[in-house]
Formats: C-alpha cells, structure tokens, sequence
C-alpha cells in the first residue's frame, strides 16, 4: 500500500481514538431515514438494504461545488472514471461496457466501444444518485453486471423556481433554470441547463475541443385519485463541438453533434391497498453526425452517423402481502433498432427482448430480511437468459450488521458484433459481425480474396470460422456471477465502518478471432466467446461525525482485476516480452499486473465542516488514484512491466459555502484539483480549476 | 519411542545406500565432450584445417584445406573415461583406431590418434608421453562455436502501393535485400543467400522464392533458450500457399498495430534457419526501424547465431 495513502488513513484512526471518549451520544442518523430505490425497484430504506449501495444526496452534491456526475462518481469509494471514447465508469473494476446508468429508473443508451460518457449527464436539480454495485440482471438485464448508476431528479412538491449559474477556469459556463408548477392535483416540473467550456490544452496539445451541451427536461404529472396518476418524463440533450486540425498540409473542420431524447409516460394505479401498479412506456433515441470538411473548398471529406434508439413497455405490479412478505412482478418488451455508417448506411438493425422478472422480499423481522429475485430475457438475437439473485441482511445489534449478496449478470451482444462488415482499406483485414460471417466470407471467396490450399485447391478457412457458421452466427450473450459479502460496525455511536467484499467472474466475453487468411496475407476476423476475467477486492469507509459541525470519512478499495487465460498463460511460462534492446525474455506469473486501467490502491478523505466562520461551510476532498496501466509497450499484450505503469495521484477539491436570506440564495466558490496534477496520458484532468458559483430559489 | 527412532535411523541407512547405489551408475563409457573440434596448421605453407566431430557412437574427421583432403568416421569400440582411451573401427578401411585424449575443457582438449591392429591392442597400448612426436604427436583442438552476429538497419523498403485504387495497386516493385549467414553481410541473389527481406516479409532461399535449399521454423521461446535446431523435418519451405516465415500481421514475426501503425516483433519468436549450406542459425528481429526508434521504416535489426559446422548446436 502506498504509504502517501497510508498516513491520512492513520491520522483518522488516531483521531478517533482520541476523541471517542470525548464525544457525546449524537444522534448519527439524519432526521429523514435514507430511502433507495434501486435495488429492489421498490422503496426501501438504505438502512436494512443486503447489497452494497451509495447514495449520494442532493444536498451532498451542493456542498461538493460540483456539477458534472463523472467528478461526483469519482469521489465514491470503489468507484473510477476511465477516458476511452467518452468518461466512462468503473466499477469494482469493470468497465462502463457492463454497468448500466438510468435516469429516473429509464436507461440511457448509445455506447461508443461500450463506453456510455458520463458527461452527457448534467446533475443540477437532482434528488439523489443511488450506486448498486455487483450483478443487477435480475431486475434490470443486459448490462447490469458490475453494476447500476440510477440518477433520481428532485420531485418538486410546490410551486418555484431556481436559477443556478457556475463559471470557472478554461471558460467553464454551467447553468441551469428549473421551474415548478402545482395546482391541486396537477404538477409540472421543467428544466434547462447549458454547459459550454473552451476546452484545454495539456503539454501543448489540445485533448478537449471546445463544445457546448444543452438539456431540456419536462416533468408533468396529474393525479386522477389516490391511488392513480398519470406522468410524463420527457428529456432531450444535444451537443455540439468544432475540431479543427491540419492533414497533409490541408486544413480540416469536424462539426460533431450529439443528441438524445427520452419520452417516457407513465400511469400508476392501485388496485385495494396492497397491489400498485405501473404501466411505463419508454423510448429514447441517441443519434450522433459527423462531418468533415476540407477548408479550402468546403467539400465534405468524411462524414459519419450513428443512430440507436430503445422503445420499452414495463408492467410492475407491487403486491404487499403483508407487512413482511412483498412482491414485485415485471413483464416487459422491449424493441431496439440501430443504423450507423460503420454497419451499413441503409439498413436498420433491430431486435426485440420480452422479459419477466420477479422480486420477492421477506422481512422475517426489523433484523433480518432475505431477498430472492429473477429475471427471464429473451431476445430473438440470442439464447434465453436466467439471472437469478438471493440476498440477506442480518442485524446482529445495533451497532454490528451483515449484508450478503450472491447474483448473476449478462451483457448482450452488440449490434457491431453481430453485424459488422468491415474492411480496413489501408491495411486490408475484414471484420464481420457474427451474423454475416458466412454470407460475407462467400463473397470474398467468390472474388477470389481468400488464401487457397496449394494441395486441394480449397480456400483455407479456421475452425472459429466453422464455429461460427455452425452456430447459425448466434453467439452467446457475455456472463457474470458476482459475490458480495458486507459488514457495517458501529463502535462508537457517531462512527460507522463499512466494509464490503467482492468477486466477479465474468465468462464467455467477446473478442474478436481470425476466422480466414486473405490473399493480401491479413485476416478475416469475427467474434467469438473467448475471454474470462475476474475482479475481486474490498471497499472500505469509514464515517465519523466529530460534532454538529465536522464530519470525516475516509475510503479505501483494493482491487485485483485479472485476465483468467492471460494469468493462466504468465503461470506457464507461455508469455514473452522483448526487453529495452528488443531480446525477448520469459514472463513470470508475479511479472502479471492485471487488467489495464486498474489501480490496486484507491481511496478518499473528506472533510466537510458546516461552519468555519461568519456562517461559511467548507468541504474538502482528497482523492487518491493509485498507479495503473495504461499500455503495453513491451510486446506482451499484457500489463507486466514498470514502464507500463502510470504513477499514482492526488485529486485535491475544496468548495466554500454560503447561505444567504434564509438560504434562498448560495453563494459557492472553490478549486477543484487544488494541486494541479496534470498529466498528458490523462485527458480527463485538466489541472487546476478556480470557479464560482450562485444558486437561488424564488 | 525407541522403535520410532529405530525406524528413523534405518529410513536413512536405506536412503543412504540408495544414493550411494545410483554414484556407483555413473557410465564409464559415456564421453563427456561432445561436439566438433578443429586445429588449423600450415603444411608447406598451405593451410590445412583438421576437425574431429565427437558423438557419442561415433568420431568424425575432417581434413580440408590446401594440400590433403580426407573425410571419414570411425565407429565407437570402446571408451574408459578414467584414462579417456577411446577406441573405434573404422569400416572403410579395416583398420582399428586409438585416440587418446588429455586436458579436456569445455572449449578444447589435447588428442593423440594411432592406427592399431585389433580392439585388444587398442585397449592396451600404453598413452603416449607428452613429448612423443609419432604420429603427428599430441595436438590441441578447439571446439567450433557458433558466430555470434548482429545485423543494424538492412534498409529493404517494401514496394510502392496505391492505396486510392480498390484493390491497391503495386506501382512500384522493390527488390529483396538477400543476407547471407555464412558471409554475415548482405549478399547478392546470385550468391548462396539463406534470407531475404522486402517490408515486413521474410522469405527462405527456397521452394517459390529461391533455387536454393534453405528452410526456416519460427519458434517459441528465447534467443538464449533455444540451444538446438529442431529436426530436419520440422522446417517448412516456401510454397504458393504459405512462406516458411509467414506473412502478415500476428502469423509470423510481427504484430501491426492499426491504431498506432507500428509494427513490433512478436516477443518470443525465435527464427530458425537451415542455411543454404546446410548449416543452422537462429536469429531474433530487434527492431523494424532505423536506429531502434521508431520513426523509419523498414530498417531491420536483428541478432543471429550461425553454427558452421553443420551441428544443431546453438549454444
């Protein structure tokens, strides 16, 4: 562990030996007892809930200073944001491919290499985010392996307004107007926020173009009875930026334009007092374009689309058998369509999903509940899905609890992978999509692309090619089982000690495989289920309220993510790399440092004080990212040596606070990366950021 | 416990004389030095190059050079290693020979050969005096080892492609840059050339690509590792379908790779040729570019170790 990490973490320690004695019986739990929703698709409180889940409050995110989800997620422990085609989260060491983030219970959709940018999210006017962390395929499917980031807006009870506007370093402009309107039974929520920023430079070359996003949101609903109600949640994002960049001499202009839109009904109605239902229809679409133009005649030189839209029917029914026994049923379809330049330029891609899932929740007692939940999938693309869950929580007294949670999770295959027909002009390899291997490889055959045997004259086809074809194209879905085992201690009454244990193993992962040799000597490549990995660690937090006023927390993961055949391969001496002088050497097991883009060691300090002085409160987080890989560069195609190696880092973020007029109006200014850690294999941190900010509510 | 202690003391007498049992195995007859030892003399003023190639069954010898020529093996007879006598039939000529040996190293020893008449004279005739000069007298042989080479930037520039025309066009073809183990140096394609390399591809003088009767295997492991070539029926030749070093990104030697554009040799490739001349090379490519950076291509540089005495050894 390194040691820079080691020392606050000991420092906490110390204090709160020293302070136990001292302090008074507070009351540790806030006023409002913490609800989730997340985890069971019904209401529950966080206190008893079995798997391991963080809520971040509203007001949290305010004190924070921050107003974008990638830097309020990276705060929590065990939790990391990785910059590949977009800010993409992680979670227990899993990648954005495998975690599935909603808005208000509706899932975003439209990944660039599996990565869904987090920075398409604006967080103003938000209630609470709740993370669930391991398998959720139970209640949510494809894409819930690692976990579910499910983002709740504010559901405003009466009639105002707030504007908001923040501006910082590198011309940072971020803000919002919301406005709310009740009148009996009816509600109406709108709200529109602008981001605009002018990028940033890092070691003289731009990483971040300037762009600028706007999102629209409307929220109305109109309450029939008690029991029925009637709303619309409708959302629309768009983004725009400008990239201008010399080819060869010329001068190039790259308009890029993101949009997104989500219109999503929804009726609820009780039947007697224990059966609610809802009735939601979901659609959204995520369209991207790009166009490139030579500047010098205005001529389009490449352009690009991509275009993915979802449309959902759920039925949920919530049947209260009672105080302790209580389930949830779902039925639902779901019909999701795709057309892009990369697959081809006319032809939409569509699939359809029916899925059923139950959810059953038994209290045995305020102490000890047990939860056991399933989901059906099955989709016209490939083989029925089964993911079970079970999980159990266990009061053993107030100040000692267990939580243990065992589930499986799966990710569909892509559109890409199951469509793709794709040939590298310049270096002349072909992919295909699973579904068109066999149709695409005749047409290389017949135009006489393919290597022939010189004996009989056959084109020479691999055995994944007969795979594939002898799997009519279909390939199977990618699957997890993850393992969650949790404790929570109270030694004293305001200090808390959570800790959470974990292990995912994830089968059957897609890569892609040579399928035929070409002519031109380069391959025909397909997909297949070839990869296996594993993640497995420990969160741990700690939570101390010194008093009214201070509160302390400290956070630490270790994590160790590993590719199962590669390990296998580095066990049996099966890997080599080639040293500074480029003589290959023999790799060892312990040479293997895991997946890319893992640090072993990450944590957090926060510090939030209420009232420093003349009514400002302060809150001030230290983050630590410990060193990872980033590239192989020795041959391996592993992760095994020093020079592969980023080196660890400290984000360090402060924000001052200020209520003024019985808190109508807050004032808010801070730094974010306080130490000004910039490093040029890190796009996503920009160095020191200075900002200001101003909040109020009519 | 005295029982226990008995068994304990009698476990270790019988390990005892087991690990005794298996010294006493130690083989006699089994030559310890294996190998091909030479000596170059001057015979009026010709050079002249003996070498005697050691087997286990068998002795070599060779004479080339200026004046005399010879060529034959004799079998094994008879070997003791404690007076390193060793006597052999050789059956072309009828004739018994002893060759005594003294001073053995790793790299050289001193030998005295003598015809005799029968295995039992060879068995008992006394060892020669250090001074004794019968017989060309005793004579120092240093054993053949391998070349140690390195090859830096062999410029072999690929042809000229046009990549604007669907399939691209070659619109200017390149010749190959030939290298020769035995030479050490590039040769010309009239010359016994055992390699040649045009971009990324590495042909054998053999099959389609030459008239020669080269062969190459690329192997997994380390340079240092592999310290014998593989048999004869292991290595491949150039045909229509496949090059005995196969072509293309992740076949043979190198990984391209599409997002970079480089092009890295595979760690653990080791590539082993049989030369034009029959001999055996191994060699490792260091680097596709100039000075081992990785701006200018097609720069090779690679190491080699060439063992000209026609052995498998690569040590």
């Amino acid at each position: 562990m390194n040691k820079k990490l080691l020392l606050p973490l000991l420092n906490i320690l110390a204090v709160i030996q020293i302070n136990a004695q001292e302090v008074k019986n507070i009351d540790s739990i806030n006023n409002l007892e913490e609800v989730v929703i997340t985890a069971t698709k019904t209401v529950r409180s966080l206190h008893s809930i079995s798997v391991p889940t963080t809520v971040i409050s509203g007001l949290d995110i305010q004190k924070s200073g921050i107003t974008d989800l990638q830097n309020i997620l990276i705060e929590v422990t065990g939790l990391d944001v990785v910059n590949d085609h977009g800010a993409g989260l992680q979670i227990q060491g899993l990648n954005s491919d495998y975690i599935l983030i909603l808005i208000d219970g509706e899932p975003l959709v439209g990944r660039v290499s599996g990565t869904l940018d987090l920075d398409r999210i604006q967080i103003g006017n938000v209630e609470q985010i709740e993370i669930v962390k391991g398998p959720s395929s139970s209640l949510y499917g494809s894409e819930a392996l690692a976990g579910v980031v499910n983002i709740i807006t504010k559901k405003q009870k009466k009639s105002g307004a707030e504007v908001f506007t923040k501006y910082g370093t590198n011309n940072e402009w971020n803000s919002f107007i919301n406005g709310t309107f009740v009148a009996g039974k009816f509600r109406a929520n709108a709200h529109f926020n602008h981001y605009q920023t002018n990028g940033y430079d890092l070691d003289g070359a731009t990483v971040v173009n300037p762009y600028n996003n706007q999102t629209y949101r409307l929220k109305l609903n109109y309450a029939f009875s008690k029991g029925v109600s009637l709303g619309l949640n409708t959302r629309y994002f768009e983004e725009k930026s400008d990239n201008n960049y010399n080819l060869n001499l010329d001068s190039y202009t790259l308009k890029s334009n993101i949009s997104d839109v989500t219109f999503n009904p929804k009726l609820k109605f009780k039947i007697g007092n224990s059966l609610s239902n809802q009735l939601k229809f979901n659609y959204t679409n995520y369209k991207t374009n790009e166009n490139e133009r030579l500047d010098a005649t205005n001529e389009t030189s490449y352009s690009s689309f991509y275009d993915e839209d979802l449309k959902q029917a759920e039925l949920q029914s919530d049947y209260r058998i009672s105080n302790k026994h209580h389930i949830v049923f779902g039925l639902g379809f779901i019909d999701e369509g795709i057309s892009t330049t990369r697959l081809s330029d006319e032809l939409k891609h569509t699939a359809n999903n029916k899925y059923g899932l139950i959810n059953y929740e038994w209290d045995i007692s305020k102490k000890a509940n047990v939860i056991v939940g399933a989901r059906l999938d099955k989709h016209d693309l490939y083989t029925v899905q089964f993911n079970p869950k079970f999980s159990t929580f266990y009061e053993v007294s107030s100040s000692l609890s267990f939580n243990a949670s065992i589930g499986t999770g799966f990710k569909k295959p892509t559109f890409q992978q199951l469509y793709l027909n794709f040939t590298n002009p310049s270096v002349g390899y072909t992919v295909f999509g699973t579904t068109y291997v066999e149709e695409g490889m005749q047409q290389l055959i017949d135009a006489g692309e393919i290597k022939l045997d010189e004996n009989t004259n056959e084109p020479i086809l691999y055995d994944d090619y007969y795979t594939i074809v002898e799997n009519n194209g279909k390939i199977d879905p990618e699957t997890s089982t993850g393992i969650n085992v949790g404790f929570k201690i109270k030694p004293i009454n305001n200090v808390s000690i959570t800790g959470n244990l974990f292990r995912n193993d994830l089968e059957n992962l897609i890569e892609s495989s040579a399928i035929a040799l070409k002519e031109n000597n380069s391959f025909v490549y397909s997909y297949m289920n070839l990869k296996e990995v594993y993640s497995q660690g420990i969160t741990l937090d700690v939570k101390y309220r010194i008093n009214n006023n201070i509160r302390l927390s400290a956070g630490y993961q270790y994590l160790d993510a590993k590719d199962k055949l590669i390990e296998d391969e580095f066990k049996n001496g099966l890997r080599f790399a080639k040293d500074e002088n480029g003589v290959s050497y023999r790799l060892k097991l312990s040479d293997y440092g895991g997946l890319f883009n893992r640090s072993k060691h990450s944590g957090n300090f926060k510090l939030s004080v209420n009232n420093i002085a003349f009514g400002i409160a302060n809150n001030t987080r230290l983050i630590y990212k410990g060193k990872y890989g980033y590239a192989d560069l020795n041959g391996s195609g592993a992760l095994d040596n020093d020079s592969e190696y980023i080196n660890g880092y400290f984000l360090l973020n402060t924000n001052f606070t200020k209520h003024f007029l019985d808190k109508k109006l807050t004032l808010n200014a801070g730094v974010e990366n306080l130490l000004d850690e910039t490093n040029s294999y890190i796009s996503s941190i920009s160095g020191r950021i200075i900002y200001t900010s101003i909040n109020y509510k009519f | 416990m005295k029982k226990i202690n008995l068994l304990l003391v009698l476990a270790f007498l019988t390990f005892t004389a087991i690990s005794c049992d298996s010294d006493d195995d130690e083989d006699l007859s089994r030559i310890t030095f294996e190998g091909a030892f030479s000596r170059e003399f001057d015979v009026e003023g010709f050079q002249q190059r003996a070498t005697y190639t050691i087997n286990q069954d068998n002795i070599s010898y060779e004479l080339t050079g200026g004046i005399g020529q010879a060529s034959y093996t004799i079998e094994k007879e008879y070997f003791s290693s404690s007076e390193n006598r060793w006597v052999g039939y050789r059956e072309s000529n009828s004739t018994f020979y002893i060759v005594f040996f003294k001073d053995i190293s790793d790299s050289e020893f001193s030998l005295y050969k003598k015809e005799v008449s029968s295995l039992a004279e060879g068995k008992t005739e006394p060892i020669p005096l250090a001074n004794d000069t019968e017989n060309h007298g005793w004579n120092i042989y240093k054993k053949d080892l391998p070349i140690s080479g390195r090859v830096s930037n062999l410029n072999a520039p690929n042809d000229t492609i046009d990549y604007t025309q669907n399939p691209p066009v070659v619109s200017e073809v390149k010749p190959f840059h030939y290298f020769s183990f035995e030479e050490g140096v590039e040769v010309t394609e009239n010359e016994s050339w055992d390699i040649a390399f045009k971009g990324t591809t590495i042909i054998t003088n053999s099959g389609v690509s030459g008239s020669g009767d080269a062969a190459s295997i690329i192997l997994n492991g380390t340079f240092a590792e592999i310290l014998e070539a593989p048999e004869d029926s292991e290595f491949s030749q150039d045909s229509e379908t496949v090059l005995a070093i196969p072509s293309g990104s992740g076949n043979g030697w190198y990984n391209y790779n599409g997002a970079t554009h480089q092009i890295t040799p595979i760690p653990g490739k080791i590539i082993v040729v049989k030369t034009n001349n029959g001999n055996y090379a191994k060699i490792e490519i260091v680097s596709y570019y100039k000075d081992l950076t990785t701006a200018e291509s097609p720069y090779y540089t690679f190491n080699y170790m060439y063992q000209p005495n026609g052995s498998k050894a690569l040590e």
